[in-house]
């Protein structure tokens, strides 16, 4: 049992408050992402579970035991940094055997030969064993980091944005490595991002942080399709929901204290002859699938279309919202539960 | 640059200077410009470093004494360098030399890391200590030599006072007893120069990164792991720098040791620097005290030249 319980924890550094009355389980074998923008308090967070910054107040559980006030090794957390913080001046293999070199763990170096191998291969990384950690590049360092708090199979796995410095094609490998190991290990994992695609691909929940607050927290789709807020709503999905004031659409049939609508880029239709009249502002082609900017009075909107359509920069179109998929929000930007049926 | 931006360079620099001058350096390349620019350093570095350097080393072939200008000068051969090598006074020249050396480096090493360790911990008041600390550094050594030889003196002095509050050892004569001597010299400049060993350790420490230790701890590593694994090797190349620096100084101390003790008693604090001195501003042998220099330099070249190999591998 190694899940991990946070429960109201709140750290200040000065007047800021990096964490803010913060409640989140992981459970055990559960792989929990947060998401948020910088200094949202997710490195934060992620300090306090290992035990690196002690909370202003609150309690830290792993495996039901309480650890608030345990040193990190007391608690028998991985952590990878934000920074690779390798030792520079020792090879590869020492820097993954290092963990396994701690005093009290003691054990035969044959073992910690083999089980060093055994992740340097599972990384990709056996031909560089040798290498010093300084002759590394940037993303070599990063899955040193990465190996290093698997080589040990502790309680819990804190990463923070450990696939950050990485070019997209190497992300996208180690994305699956990583939930394929995770599998394999049914280990226990909360991890740091911000980068939506990887909060969709890798959790089996997120929590959405916002100035240290959790503002919701659900499986990926759950949050996709029925976020609490402005904010959680435009943290996932690429390109972000469309966020639109209603008169501009001249909706009838909305509640009134509905003050800003959202709709997601794939639930706008183009064509038809009854719609709005808008004309084509931008065009950005991803593939497969393409995103048009649409320009209506002041207002924009991206739509998500497949690349077969045929629309030219500065074109005429008509535009219809599907009208299940729109989400109303008050003036402070919090959901308003069920939107009329049509 | 390509060629062409560079010759409309020197011409807008020609068109702004005026007439007469102009004429003179639109006539110049680049090349010739470029040599006019650094020809006075070099000229003043000709002129005091290596002239001297390459007349020293002539002289160090001859009888020449400074004092005697109308004797005729005669070509030796290495008749100076025999003497001196052949010399056993020298060899104990060099080694009083040696001993003040090695143990300077060795105290101040261990004091200057050992005090660094305890400032990096920014207890209350800490930098107020370190500028404290820092004091004897920025006296003249001079000045240091000459109060100090108040300091240690037997009767009077607070050096043996304090020593006796601790062990009654009875008055101790630091700058007359042979015994003692060596290891006055290398008090006053430990107690001169630890804070420089203390101000390089400073700056290896706080170049650390906290994450570091952080990683450590999650990794449960504990305080000698993460003294040995991080904060010496870390701070290794800073020392080795500190040690060149204060090595080859006191190689060739001379200020501070003059005026403590002269070497005295005997010579058991004659360190080379002063013999040198000697021979050449007292018995006014000129050409041997030439000799003696080049080997003395050539002597802190060569061993600087492997140190320097050594930090550099340690750097990397
Ligand atoms: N040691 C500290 N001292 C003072 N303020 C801090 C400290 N650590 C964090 N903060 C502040 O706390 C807030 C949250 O910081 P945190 O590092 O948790 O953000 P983050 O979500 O990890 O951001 P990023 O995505 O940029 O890494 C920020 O406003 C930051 O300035
Ligand atoms: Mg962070």
């Amino acid at each position: 049992m190694s899940e991990l319980r946070l429960e109201n924890l709140r750290k200040t550094f000065g007047a800021i408050a990096a964490v803010d009355d913060l409640s989140l389980r992981v459970a055990d074998g559960e792989f929990v992402v947060l998401l948020g923008p910088t200094g949202a308090g997710k490195t934060t967070t992620l300090r306090l579970a290992a035990g690196l910054e002690n909370p202003d107040a609150g309690a830290v559980f792993i495996g039901g035991r309480e650890v608030t006030g345990l040193t990190p090794a007391e608690r028998d957390v991985a952590f990878v940094f934000q920074q690779y913080s390798l030792y520079p001046h020792y090879t590869v293999f020492d820097n993954l055997a290092f963990p396994l070199r701690a005093p009290g763990r003691k054990w035969p170096e044959e073992r910690i030969r083999s089980r060093v191998e055994e992740i340097a291969a599972m990384l990709d990384m056996e031909h560089k064993l040798q290498n010093r950690a300084t002759q590394l590049s940037g993303g070599e360092m990063q899955r040193v980091s990465i190996g290093r708090a698997l080589v040990r199979a502790p309680n819990l796995f804190l990463m923070d944005e450990p696939l950050s410095s990485l070019d997209a094609k190497l992300r996208e490998s180690m994305r699956v490595e990583l939930k394929r190991i995770q599998r394999d290990l049914g280990a226990t994992i909360l991890y740091v991002t911000h980068d939506q695609l990887e909060a969709m691909t890798l959790a089996d929940r997120i929590g959405i942080l916002e100035d240290g607050k959790l503002v919701q927290v659900g499986a990926p789709r759950e949050i996709y399709e029925n976020p609490v807020s402005v904010h959680a709503a435009r943290r996932l999905g690429s390109p972000p929901m469309n966020i639109l004031p209603p008169q501009a659409l001249g909706l009838p049939d909305l509640p009134p204290a509905a003050a800003q609508i959202g709709i997601r880029p794939e639930d706008v239709e183009l064509g038809g002859d009854s719609g709005i009249v808008a004309r084509v502002e931008s065009l950005e082609h991803l593939g497969a699938s393409m995103v048009a900017g649409l320009g209506f009075g002041n207002e924009r909107l991206h739509v998500l279309l497949d690349d077969s359509q045929r629309l030219r920069r500065g074109q005429q179109i008509t535009f219809t919202l599907n009208r299940e998929k729109i989400i109303c929000f008050d003036s402070q930007g919090r959901r308003i539960d069920a939107p009329p049926a049509a | 640059m390509t060629a062409r931006d560079r010759t409309s360079l020197a011409q807008k620099a020609a068109r702004a200077t005026p007439e007469p001058v102009a004429r003179r350096i639109r006539g110049l390349s680049d090349r010739a410009l470029a040599w006019l620019f650094i020809s006075p350093t070099i000229i003043l570095l000709l002129a005091i470093n290596i002239f001297p350097l390459i007349w020293t080393i002539y002289l160090s072939f001859t009888n020449y004494h400074a004092n005697r200008p109308n004797m005729n000068v005669r070509w030796i051969g290495l008749r100076n360098y025999q003497r001196i090598l052949g010399s056993e006074d020298i060899w104990g020249y060099l080694q009083v030399t040696a001993h003040f050396v090695f143990w300077t480096m060795v105290l101040q090493l261990l004091l200057g890391f050992g005090l660094a360790l305890l400032i990096n911990r920014n207890f209350r008041g800490s930098s107020f200590w370190t500028t404290v600390i820092l004091i004897p550094m920025m006296l003249s050594p001079a000045v240091v030599g000459t109060f100090w030889t108040y300091l240690y003196q037997p009767q009077t002095g607070i050096f043996s006072y304090i020593v006796n509050a601790f062990y009654d050892f009875g008055p101790l004569d630091m700058i007359g007893s042979v015994k003692l001597a060596p290891w006055a010299i290398v008090i006053v400049d430990t107690w001169m120069w630890t804070p420089y060993i203390l101000l390089l350790s400073l700056a290896g420490l706080r170049s650390i990164p906290d994450y570091l230790y952080e990683a450590a701890e999650i990794d449960r590593a504990n305080a000698w792991q993460k003294f040995w694994h991080i904060t010496f090797p870390r701070v290794l190349p800073f020392l080795m720098l500190a040690v060149l620096f204060r090595g080859i100084e006191n190689f060739k101390m001379f200020d501070m040791v003059a005026e403590l003790t002269s070497g005295g008693p005997g010579s058991t604090t004659e360190l080379v620097s002063i013999t040198l001195k000697r021979a050449a501003f007292e018995s006014w042998k000129t050409g041997y005290a030439s000799a003696f220099a080049v080997i003395l330099f050539v002597t802190v070249f060569g061993l600087g030249n492997i140190y320097v190999k050594a930090l550099n591998r340690v750097k990397r």
